[in-house]
């Protein structure tokens, strides 16, 4: 069941009516069996892999808690994080780990040894609700909140269906709490959750799903492709995938705002940011500070001796973060490279002053800034989209070589200047509206000047939507 | 417990917000649904084998499901003579087998000699047609086109009519048009075939008269209109066929290789066909004179050899008749006469079956021999009738 499907439309509105006729205790219990019912939808047989993890940590939870030495309690979070880490690792990295021992054994001469292939599919968001159910045991651990003993409330706050299978990532601190209250409908909550829906779907179904099909054509063709090709495919790539995941992200906070629910926000209009830094401080935002929260900052943060143990600390935390997103080198190279743009802002002496200012809003006068950053992330996404290294490396070194105004005819194309439009489009809307949590977010006009934006958006979603069928990009993850 | 004011204040304004969409929406489903464009494939089989009216059919905007569209035909009207092959055989046509013959044209249901196997194991105990005329397409010996199952899982496929992308882009494109031209609601009513005159059976039958007849047989209108105005030859596919010979597109590949275990195949379906009593004539459709000489000097020039030697010897094994007619002049068809590189049109395909009426109907293959002749001695002597304006 993907969200932009109509069995999810009436699904979301049978769970909505049904929800709010419950009580607080009652509404818990069905927001659960709603969302394993959405989960179960994939493949019914991963239900068991969300139930163990979530049953694990529920048990873990409490028994940290109860543990009277420290020693004890450290113990019980190594074992919740060793049985969510061996979850992910088992379907997610066996046999990439498995086939990387095996090239770098072949590479010191060790005859040819197997160590064999897992066929089995990845389960759809394993990535995110292990990583959510290890922020609660980590969080019981370091005293910040208190474990629940209430089983369904855990087992929602792990499964809660609008942020299941893609984020945002959250905190038990900030979702599971709010189980545990009364929850009231409040009309205004409601309606930005369904501006931010047809926001997230705008962003999906007309910009993301119609950039899709370039892009695959342009990447599936790599090796043939031409540079101007190449980069405008990887331009593109930039706003499908931006698009597709903010996408989902609003759909999820907007769908999670009809249940009373407030979830984090995920994306703070990323291309505008001014340095890398700041990139990683407006795109996926709960993924981010879990890494800073619970890798960064353990492994010493910023407040160490050196520069070099610093930049250390950013380039570790960053390659796992690549690891993270995909088992393939390409992940691996993509999160060491955005590693080493962090080398300018260590280096610098003013960073704390530097990263204040970034608080701020971009300006006109920062485009330079906006541009530079952006072809930077633009390199990073080549090594994200392409199948291997050695194909990363041929894209780069194709268009680095031939761009040219001989063979830029391309971005003269009517394809090309259609889909440009499209991103132009959306980023004079985000400019324009980067102030708000997003662009719908329309408070200042007259309610027929908002109806008419509804209205507008809703047709442009069904004459240009691509409704092909392109399951978020983030799901795989 | 009850519904907050606000929760129904919140259901009410977003009904209200919908009302319109939904009845947009709604109406240009129905227009859609009127035109045929969103019709059961079983509902237009009924309409065309009732052999009233003639139902020109064919979709635009929702996937076409020839496939499943044409063996839904062949076992609604169960016909003696049957054509199967792909494109390539769409022009043959009832009148070409004499008034009363119970003939279907299921052109474009197979792609592979493995749909050939599969369609007749497809066939119910209780039917098999009395004669197939199967042409065969050269690529079908490709090893990339061998174990192609396009004719299997077109029909395990859900059908269209029950996937809502369908009724989205169908009415998308509907509203489109009616805003553009509100008289289009008119056209999509009358549902008239602007070609034929007849009754037209989805948007692309209804906006530009193509389609399938009730035969199962193709109407070209655009082609047929562009040849009434000049009976010259052009290469009208896209990409031309003569470019993706030369230029190694498919299915002319650069990597073509002839697959060894393709004459075993094709012995397979003739066997089996044998065995539900079905009489088989082979043809090998023709290619137009610079099509046929680029592919016999190029680098398909072995694998077309290979074609013909082996492809022949298989039907001999079987003692079929088989007619190669790939090499256009050897049978003296015009490039006049074929809409495109490899498509003969009508009038090139009275002209094929007039070779193989001289074979077969001494043996009585063909149940009505003279009314066939008759018939394709007329448009045989007229080389300059255009193909639609042969009055069968």
């Amino acid at each position: 069941m993907i969200f932009n499907s109509p069995t999810f439309l009436i699904f979301l509105a049978l769970t909505f009516l049904i929800y709010w006729r419950l009580s607080k205790k009652g509404q818990n219990v069905f927001l659960l069996f709603c969302s394993y019912v959405f989960y179960g939808w994939w493949d019914w047989r991963f239900l068991s892999l969300i139930f163990i993890s979530s049953l694990a940590d529920y048990i873990i939870g409490q028994k940290i808690s109860s543990a009277s030495q420290l020693r004890h309690k450290k113990h019980w979070l190594w074992l919740s994080i060793g049985i969510n880490l061996s979850i992910l690792g088992l379907f997610k990295y066996f046999n990439f780990f498995a086939s990387s021992l095996q090239d770098a054994l072949i590479f010191f001469g060790v005859p040819e040894v197997s160590l064999g292939t897992l066929y089995i599919i990845l389960p759809v968001g394993i990535s995110f609700y292990t990583f959510q159910t290890m922020s609660y045991t980590i969080e019981v651990y370091q005293g910040k909140i208190q474990p629940t003993r209430n089983i369904v409330e855990f087992f929602t706050f792990v499964s809660f269906f609008p942020q299941l299978v893609a984020g945002p990532i959250e905190r038990a601190s900030d979702l599971l709490v709010q189980f545990r209250c009364a929850r009231t409908f409040v009309l205004s909550d409601a309606y930005d959750g369904m501006r931010q829906m047809l926001w997230g779907l705008f962003k999906k179904i007309v910009i993301a799903d119609n950039l899709a099909e370039i892009v695959q054509y342009v990447y599936g063709n790599a090796a043939i492709a031409s540079g101007p090709q190449l980069f405008a495919a990887t331009f593109f790539f930039a706003f499908q995938i931006y698009c597709d995941f903010s996408g989902y992200s609003d759909i999820a906070i907007g769908t999670a705002k009809l249940f009373g629910i407030r979830l984090s926000q995920n994306f703070r209009y990323p291309y505008f940011a001014r340095s890398i830094p700041e990139f990683w401080r407006r795109w996926h935002i709960t993924l981010s500070s879990w890494f800073r929260d619970y890798v960064f900052i353990p492994l010493g943060g910023s407040r160490v001796q050196s520069k070099w143990l610093y930049f250390r600390n950013i380039f570790i935390t960053f390659v796992v973060s690549g690891l993270w997103h995909g088992a393939n080198w390409t992940f691996v190279a993509w999160g060491a490279m955005h590693g080493l743009c962090f080398i300018p802002t260590i280096l610098s002496a003013r960073r704390q002053e530097k990263k204040a200012a970034t608080h701020e809003e971009a300006q006109w006068h920062d485009a330079h800034n906006i541009i530079l950053t952006f072809l930077l992330v633009l390199v990073g996404w080549v090594f994200f989209r392409s199948q291997s290294l050695t194909e990363s490396l041929h894209i780069l070194q194709t268009i680095f070589q031939n761009i040219s105004f001989a063979n830029a005819a391309i971005f003269f194309s009517p394809v090309f200047v259609k889909k440009t439009a499209i991103v132009a489009g959306l980023l004079v809307v985000e400019w324009r509206q980067r102030r708000q949590p997003h662009p719908l977010h329309l408070e200042n006009i007259p309610r027929w000047g908002r109806w008419l934006a509804y209205y507008i958006l809703l047709a442009i979603i069904l004459f240009f939507g691509n409704f092909s069928y392109h399951p978020f990009i983030y799901f795989q993850f | 417990m009850k519904y907050s004011t606000d929760i129904k204040m919140f259901v009410k304004i977003f009904s209200l917000f919908l009302v319109p969409v939904a009845v947009l929406t709604g109406v240009a489903i129905f227009f859609a649904v009127y035109a045929g464009e969103i019709q059961p494939l079983r509902r237009v089989v009924d309409k065309q084998a009732e052999g009233g009216a003639e139902y020109v059919f064919a979709r635009q905007i929702i996937e076409r499901e020839t496939v499943k569209y044409k063996y839904l035909s062949v076992m609604r009207q169960r016909p003696e003579i049957l054509a199967v092959g792909s494109s390539r055989v769409l022009e043959l046509r009832k009148e070409m087998f004499g008034k009363g013959s119970v003939f279907y044209n299921a052109g474009s249901m197979a792609s592979s000699l493995m749909d050939l196997v599969d369609f007749v194991n497809a066939l119910p105990q209780e039917y098999a047609p009395e004669v197939i005329i199967v042409g065969i397409d050269t690529w079908w010996f490709d090893v990339q086109y061998l174990r192609h199952r396009g004719f299997t899982d077109a029909l395990s496929a859900p059908e269209e009519v029950y996937n809502w992308r369908a009724y989205l882009y169908a009415s998308r494109y509907v509203l489109s048009r009616l805003i553009k031209h509100p008289t289009y609601a008119f056209t999509l009513i009358k549902g008239i075939d602007p070609f034929g005159g007849g009754r037209a059976v989805g948007i692309d039958a209804i906006e530009h008269g193509n389609g399938f007849r009730n035969d199962g047989s193709r109407q070209y209108a655009g082609y047929i209109s562009e040849m009434r105005r000049d009976m010259t030859y052009v290469d009208r596919e896209v990409p031309p066929i003569i470019e993706r010979v030369r230029e190694g597109y498919d299915p002319f590949s650069f990597g073509s290789s002839f697959a060894e275990a393709g004459p075993a195949i094709l012995d397979e379906f003739l066997t089996l066909a044998r065995a539900r009593g079905i009489t088989v004539v082979g043809i090998a459709p023709p290619f137009s004179t610079e099509v046929y000489a680029a592919m016999s000097n190029s680098h398909y020039a072995s694998f077309l050899q290979s074609f013909k030697q082996n492809v022949a010897v298989v039907f001999a094994s079987h003692d079929i008749h088989y007619f190669d007619f790939s090499d256009l002049k050897s049978v003296g068809i015009q490039d006049v006469y074929m809409l495109d590189g490899e498509h003969p049109t009508e009038t090139g395909v009275a002209l094929m079956l007039m070779d193989v009426w001289k074979e077969t109907c001494p043996e009585g293959i063909f149940k009505n021999c003279n009314e066939m002749q008759e018939e394709l001695a007329k448009k045989v002597a007229d080389h300059q009738t255009t193909p639609a304006e042969i009055a069968w």
